[in-house]
């Protein structure tokens, strides 16, 4: 930790220092903290709500407050993406990151819009990212469960696995976050796609790939819960296409 | 030599080069480490360098000052890795300079927060020595052995040493993972620098085993 850094640690959030309990969001309790989220409009108090929204990505919410809350986030992300105002980008971000958290797999496509390019705030790297872990956490029961979303992911990392676009740390990134994505969620897609990755010639691409998608397959093996065989026998196909390190 | 003491002269520092900040120069010890974020430049004792590193919140390309630097030659094709890396995580640690030591912990160096229900991860918080140490296991090198049982116990008076508001503000110290009153078993900044200071075949053949005392360097 940075010592010029650390005065500034446990500065109140609202800049006052006589603050009460129920002014002090961070002492909210979680029902409160969604309870405030949910009922926010477009008259709330934006700085305060963003920092509802950050403090919301450390908070245990019940599941029934997940299931209102994540589309209230989602939406908040689409809303606030063409902002140009520099504080929406993290809290855009983190509502993504968030709402998509509570995501059951049957829900993931609601991400489906924050896929698209093209706004103020590029929301596609983290929302492929959430897609990716959303099926880590909670395998598919079977191939091709999520063709439509798989399709739009898939094209994702099509336009990014070239020699050109791979050489921007931010366009491998997602390539490798997109196909991580695929082999999740259990697209036939997935060793189509890792071929072409691996035919691109680089290795250090090919390493990375191999070691996440080995990272998959080591979570999946790890849970309590079996994860069906074909997800599985998929998996393993993608990183034999990969051949060895 | 893999360590690089900046306090005899310039030494250069390659991208990725762990550089490290002392908290107390004549006691020699380090309060924070992280990544050097430029490509070959001379650097000497107390200069500003680019550095990516967890502060927090994670800073990237930003000036860090530094006094003490380790070195392990990296392959082009592992800079590129470390960068991807880079690139996947960094949109976790923007704050809008809202609260962040959310972003932070001590112990253990590295945890996942993870929604209670789905346990779809969110993000990933670190300790700054936690950032470096993740880093370099994107490409197969592990500096460090940082099971508790392989390393040895802090005190309450050197953990206020490294983490000041920690050390004043105990109701800081259980927010990073430290409860209780210690001592704790933890993974401190200085002991990359001891992990670091070995050949490059030693550093990665195996993880170095901190040693009572490698607070400091």
């Amino acid at each position: 930790m940075v010592l010029a850094e650390s005065a500034a640690v446990e500065r109140p959030l609202h800049g006052r220092d006589s603050e009460t309990n129920a002014d002090d969001i961070s002492l909210w309790a979680p029902a409160v903290l969604a309870a405030e989220i949910l009922q926010a409009d477009a008259q709330s108090d934006l700085p305060r709500l963003r920092k509802m929204i950050l403090l919301a990505e450390d908070t245990s919410f019940t599941v029934n407050d997940s299931s209102r809350l994540a589309p209230w986030f989602l939406n908040f992300a689409k809303r606030y993406r063409d902002s140009t105002d520099p504080h929406d980008e993290a809290v855009v971000l983190a509502a993504i990151r968030t709402g998509a958290s509570m995501l059951a797999p049957d829900d993931a496509d609601s991400l489906h819009p924050l896929l698209q390019p093209g706004h103020s705030v590029e929301t596609s790297l983290v929302t492929v990212k959430m897609l990716g872990r959303i099926f880590e956490a909670q395998p598919p029961m079977d191939v091709d469960r999520h063709a439509d979303l798989a399709e739009e992911v898939a094209q994702i990392a099509e336009s990014l696995l070239n020699r050109y676009a791979i050489t921007v740390s931010q366009s491998a990134a997602m390539a490798h976050l997109a196909i991580y994505a695929l082999a999740a969620m259990a697209s036939s897609e997935t060793c189509r796609v890792v071929s072409i990755a691996r035919d691109l010639g680089a290795a250090w691409f090919v390493r990375r790939l191999r070691r996440k998608l080995c990272e998959l397959r080591e979570v999946w093996a790890n849970r309590t819960a079996v994860v069906p065989d074909a997800p599985r026998a998929l998996l393993n196909r993608a990183i034999d296409v990969l051949g060895a390190d | 030599m893999p360590i690089l003491d900046l306090a005899r002269g310039p030494h250069t520092l390659s991208r990725y080069d762990v550089i490290g900040m002392y908290a107390d120069k004549e006691r020699r010890l380090i309060a924070h480490v992280g990544l050097h974020d430029a490509d070959r430049c001379s650097a000497e004792a107390e200069d500003d360098v680019y550095a990516v590193h967890m502060r927090p919140p994670l800073g990237r390309g930003e000036a860090m000052k530094v006094h003490v630097a380790g070195h392990v030659p990296l392959t082009s094709d592992e800079i590129k890795e470390l960068s991807a890396w880079i690139a996947e995580v960094a949109d976790e640690y923007h704050t809008a300079g809202a609260e962040r030591t959310r972003q932070y912990v001590v112990d253990p160096p590295w945890k996942d927060e993870v929604d209670p229900n789905t346990r779809v991860r969110r993000y990933r918080r670190y300790s700054c020595v936690g950032f470096v140490l993740d880093g370099y296991r994107q490409v197969s090198i592990e500096l460090l052995k940082i099971e508790a049982a392989e390393l040895p116990e802090v005190d309450r008076h050197t953990i206020a040493a490294i983490y000041p508001m920690a050390g004043q503000q105990s109701r800081l110290l259980p927010k990073f993972g430290l409860c209780g009153d210690g001592p704790w078993r933890v993974v401190l900044p200085g002991y990359v620098l001891h992990a670091l200071n070995r050949t490059s075949a030693q550093i990665r053949q195996k993880p170095y085993c901190a040693e009572f005392g490698n607070e400091r360097f």
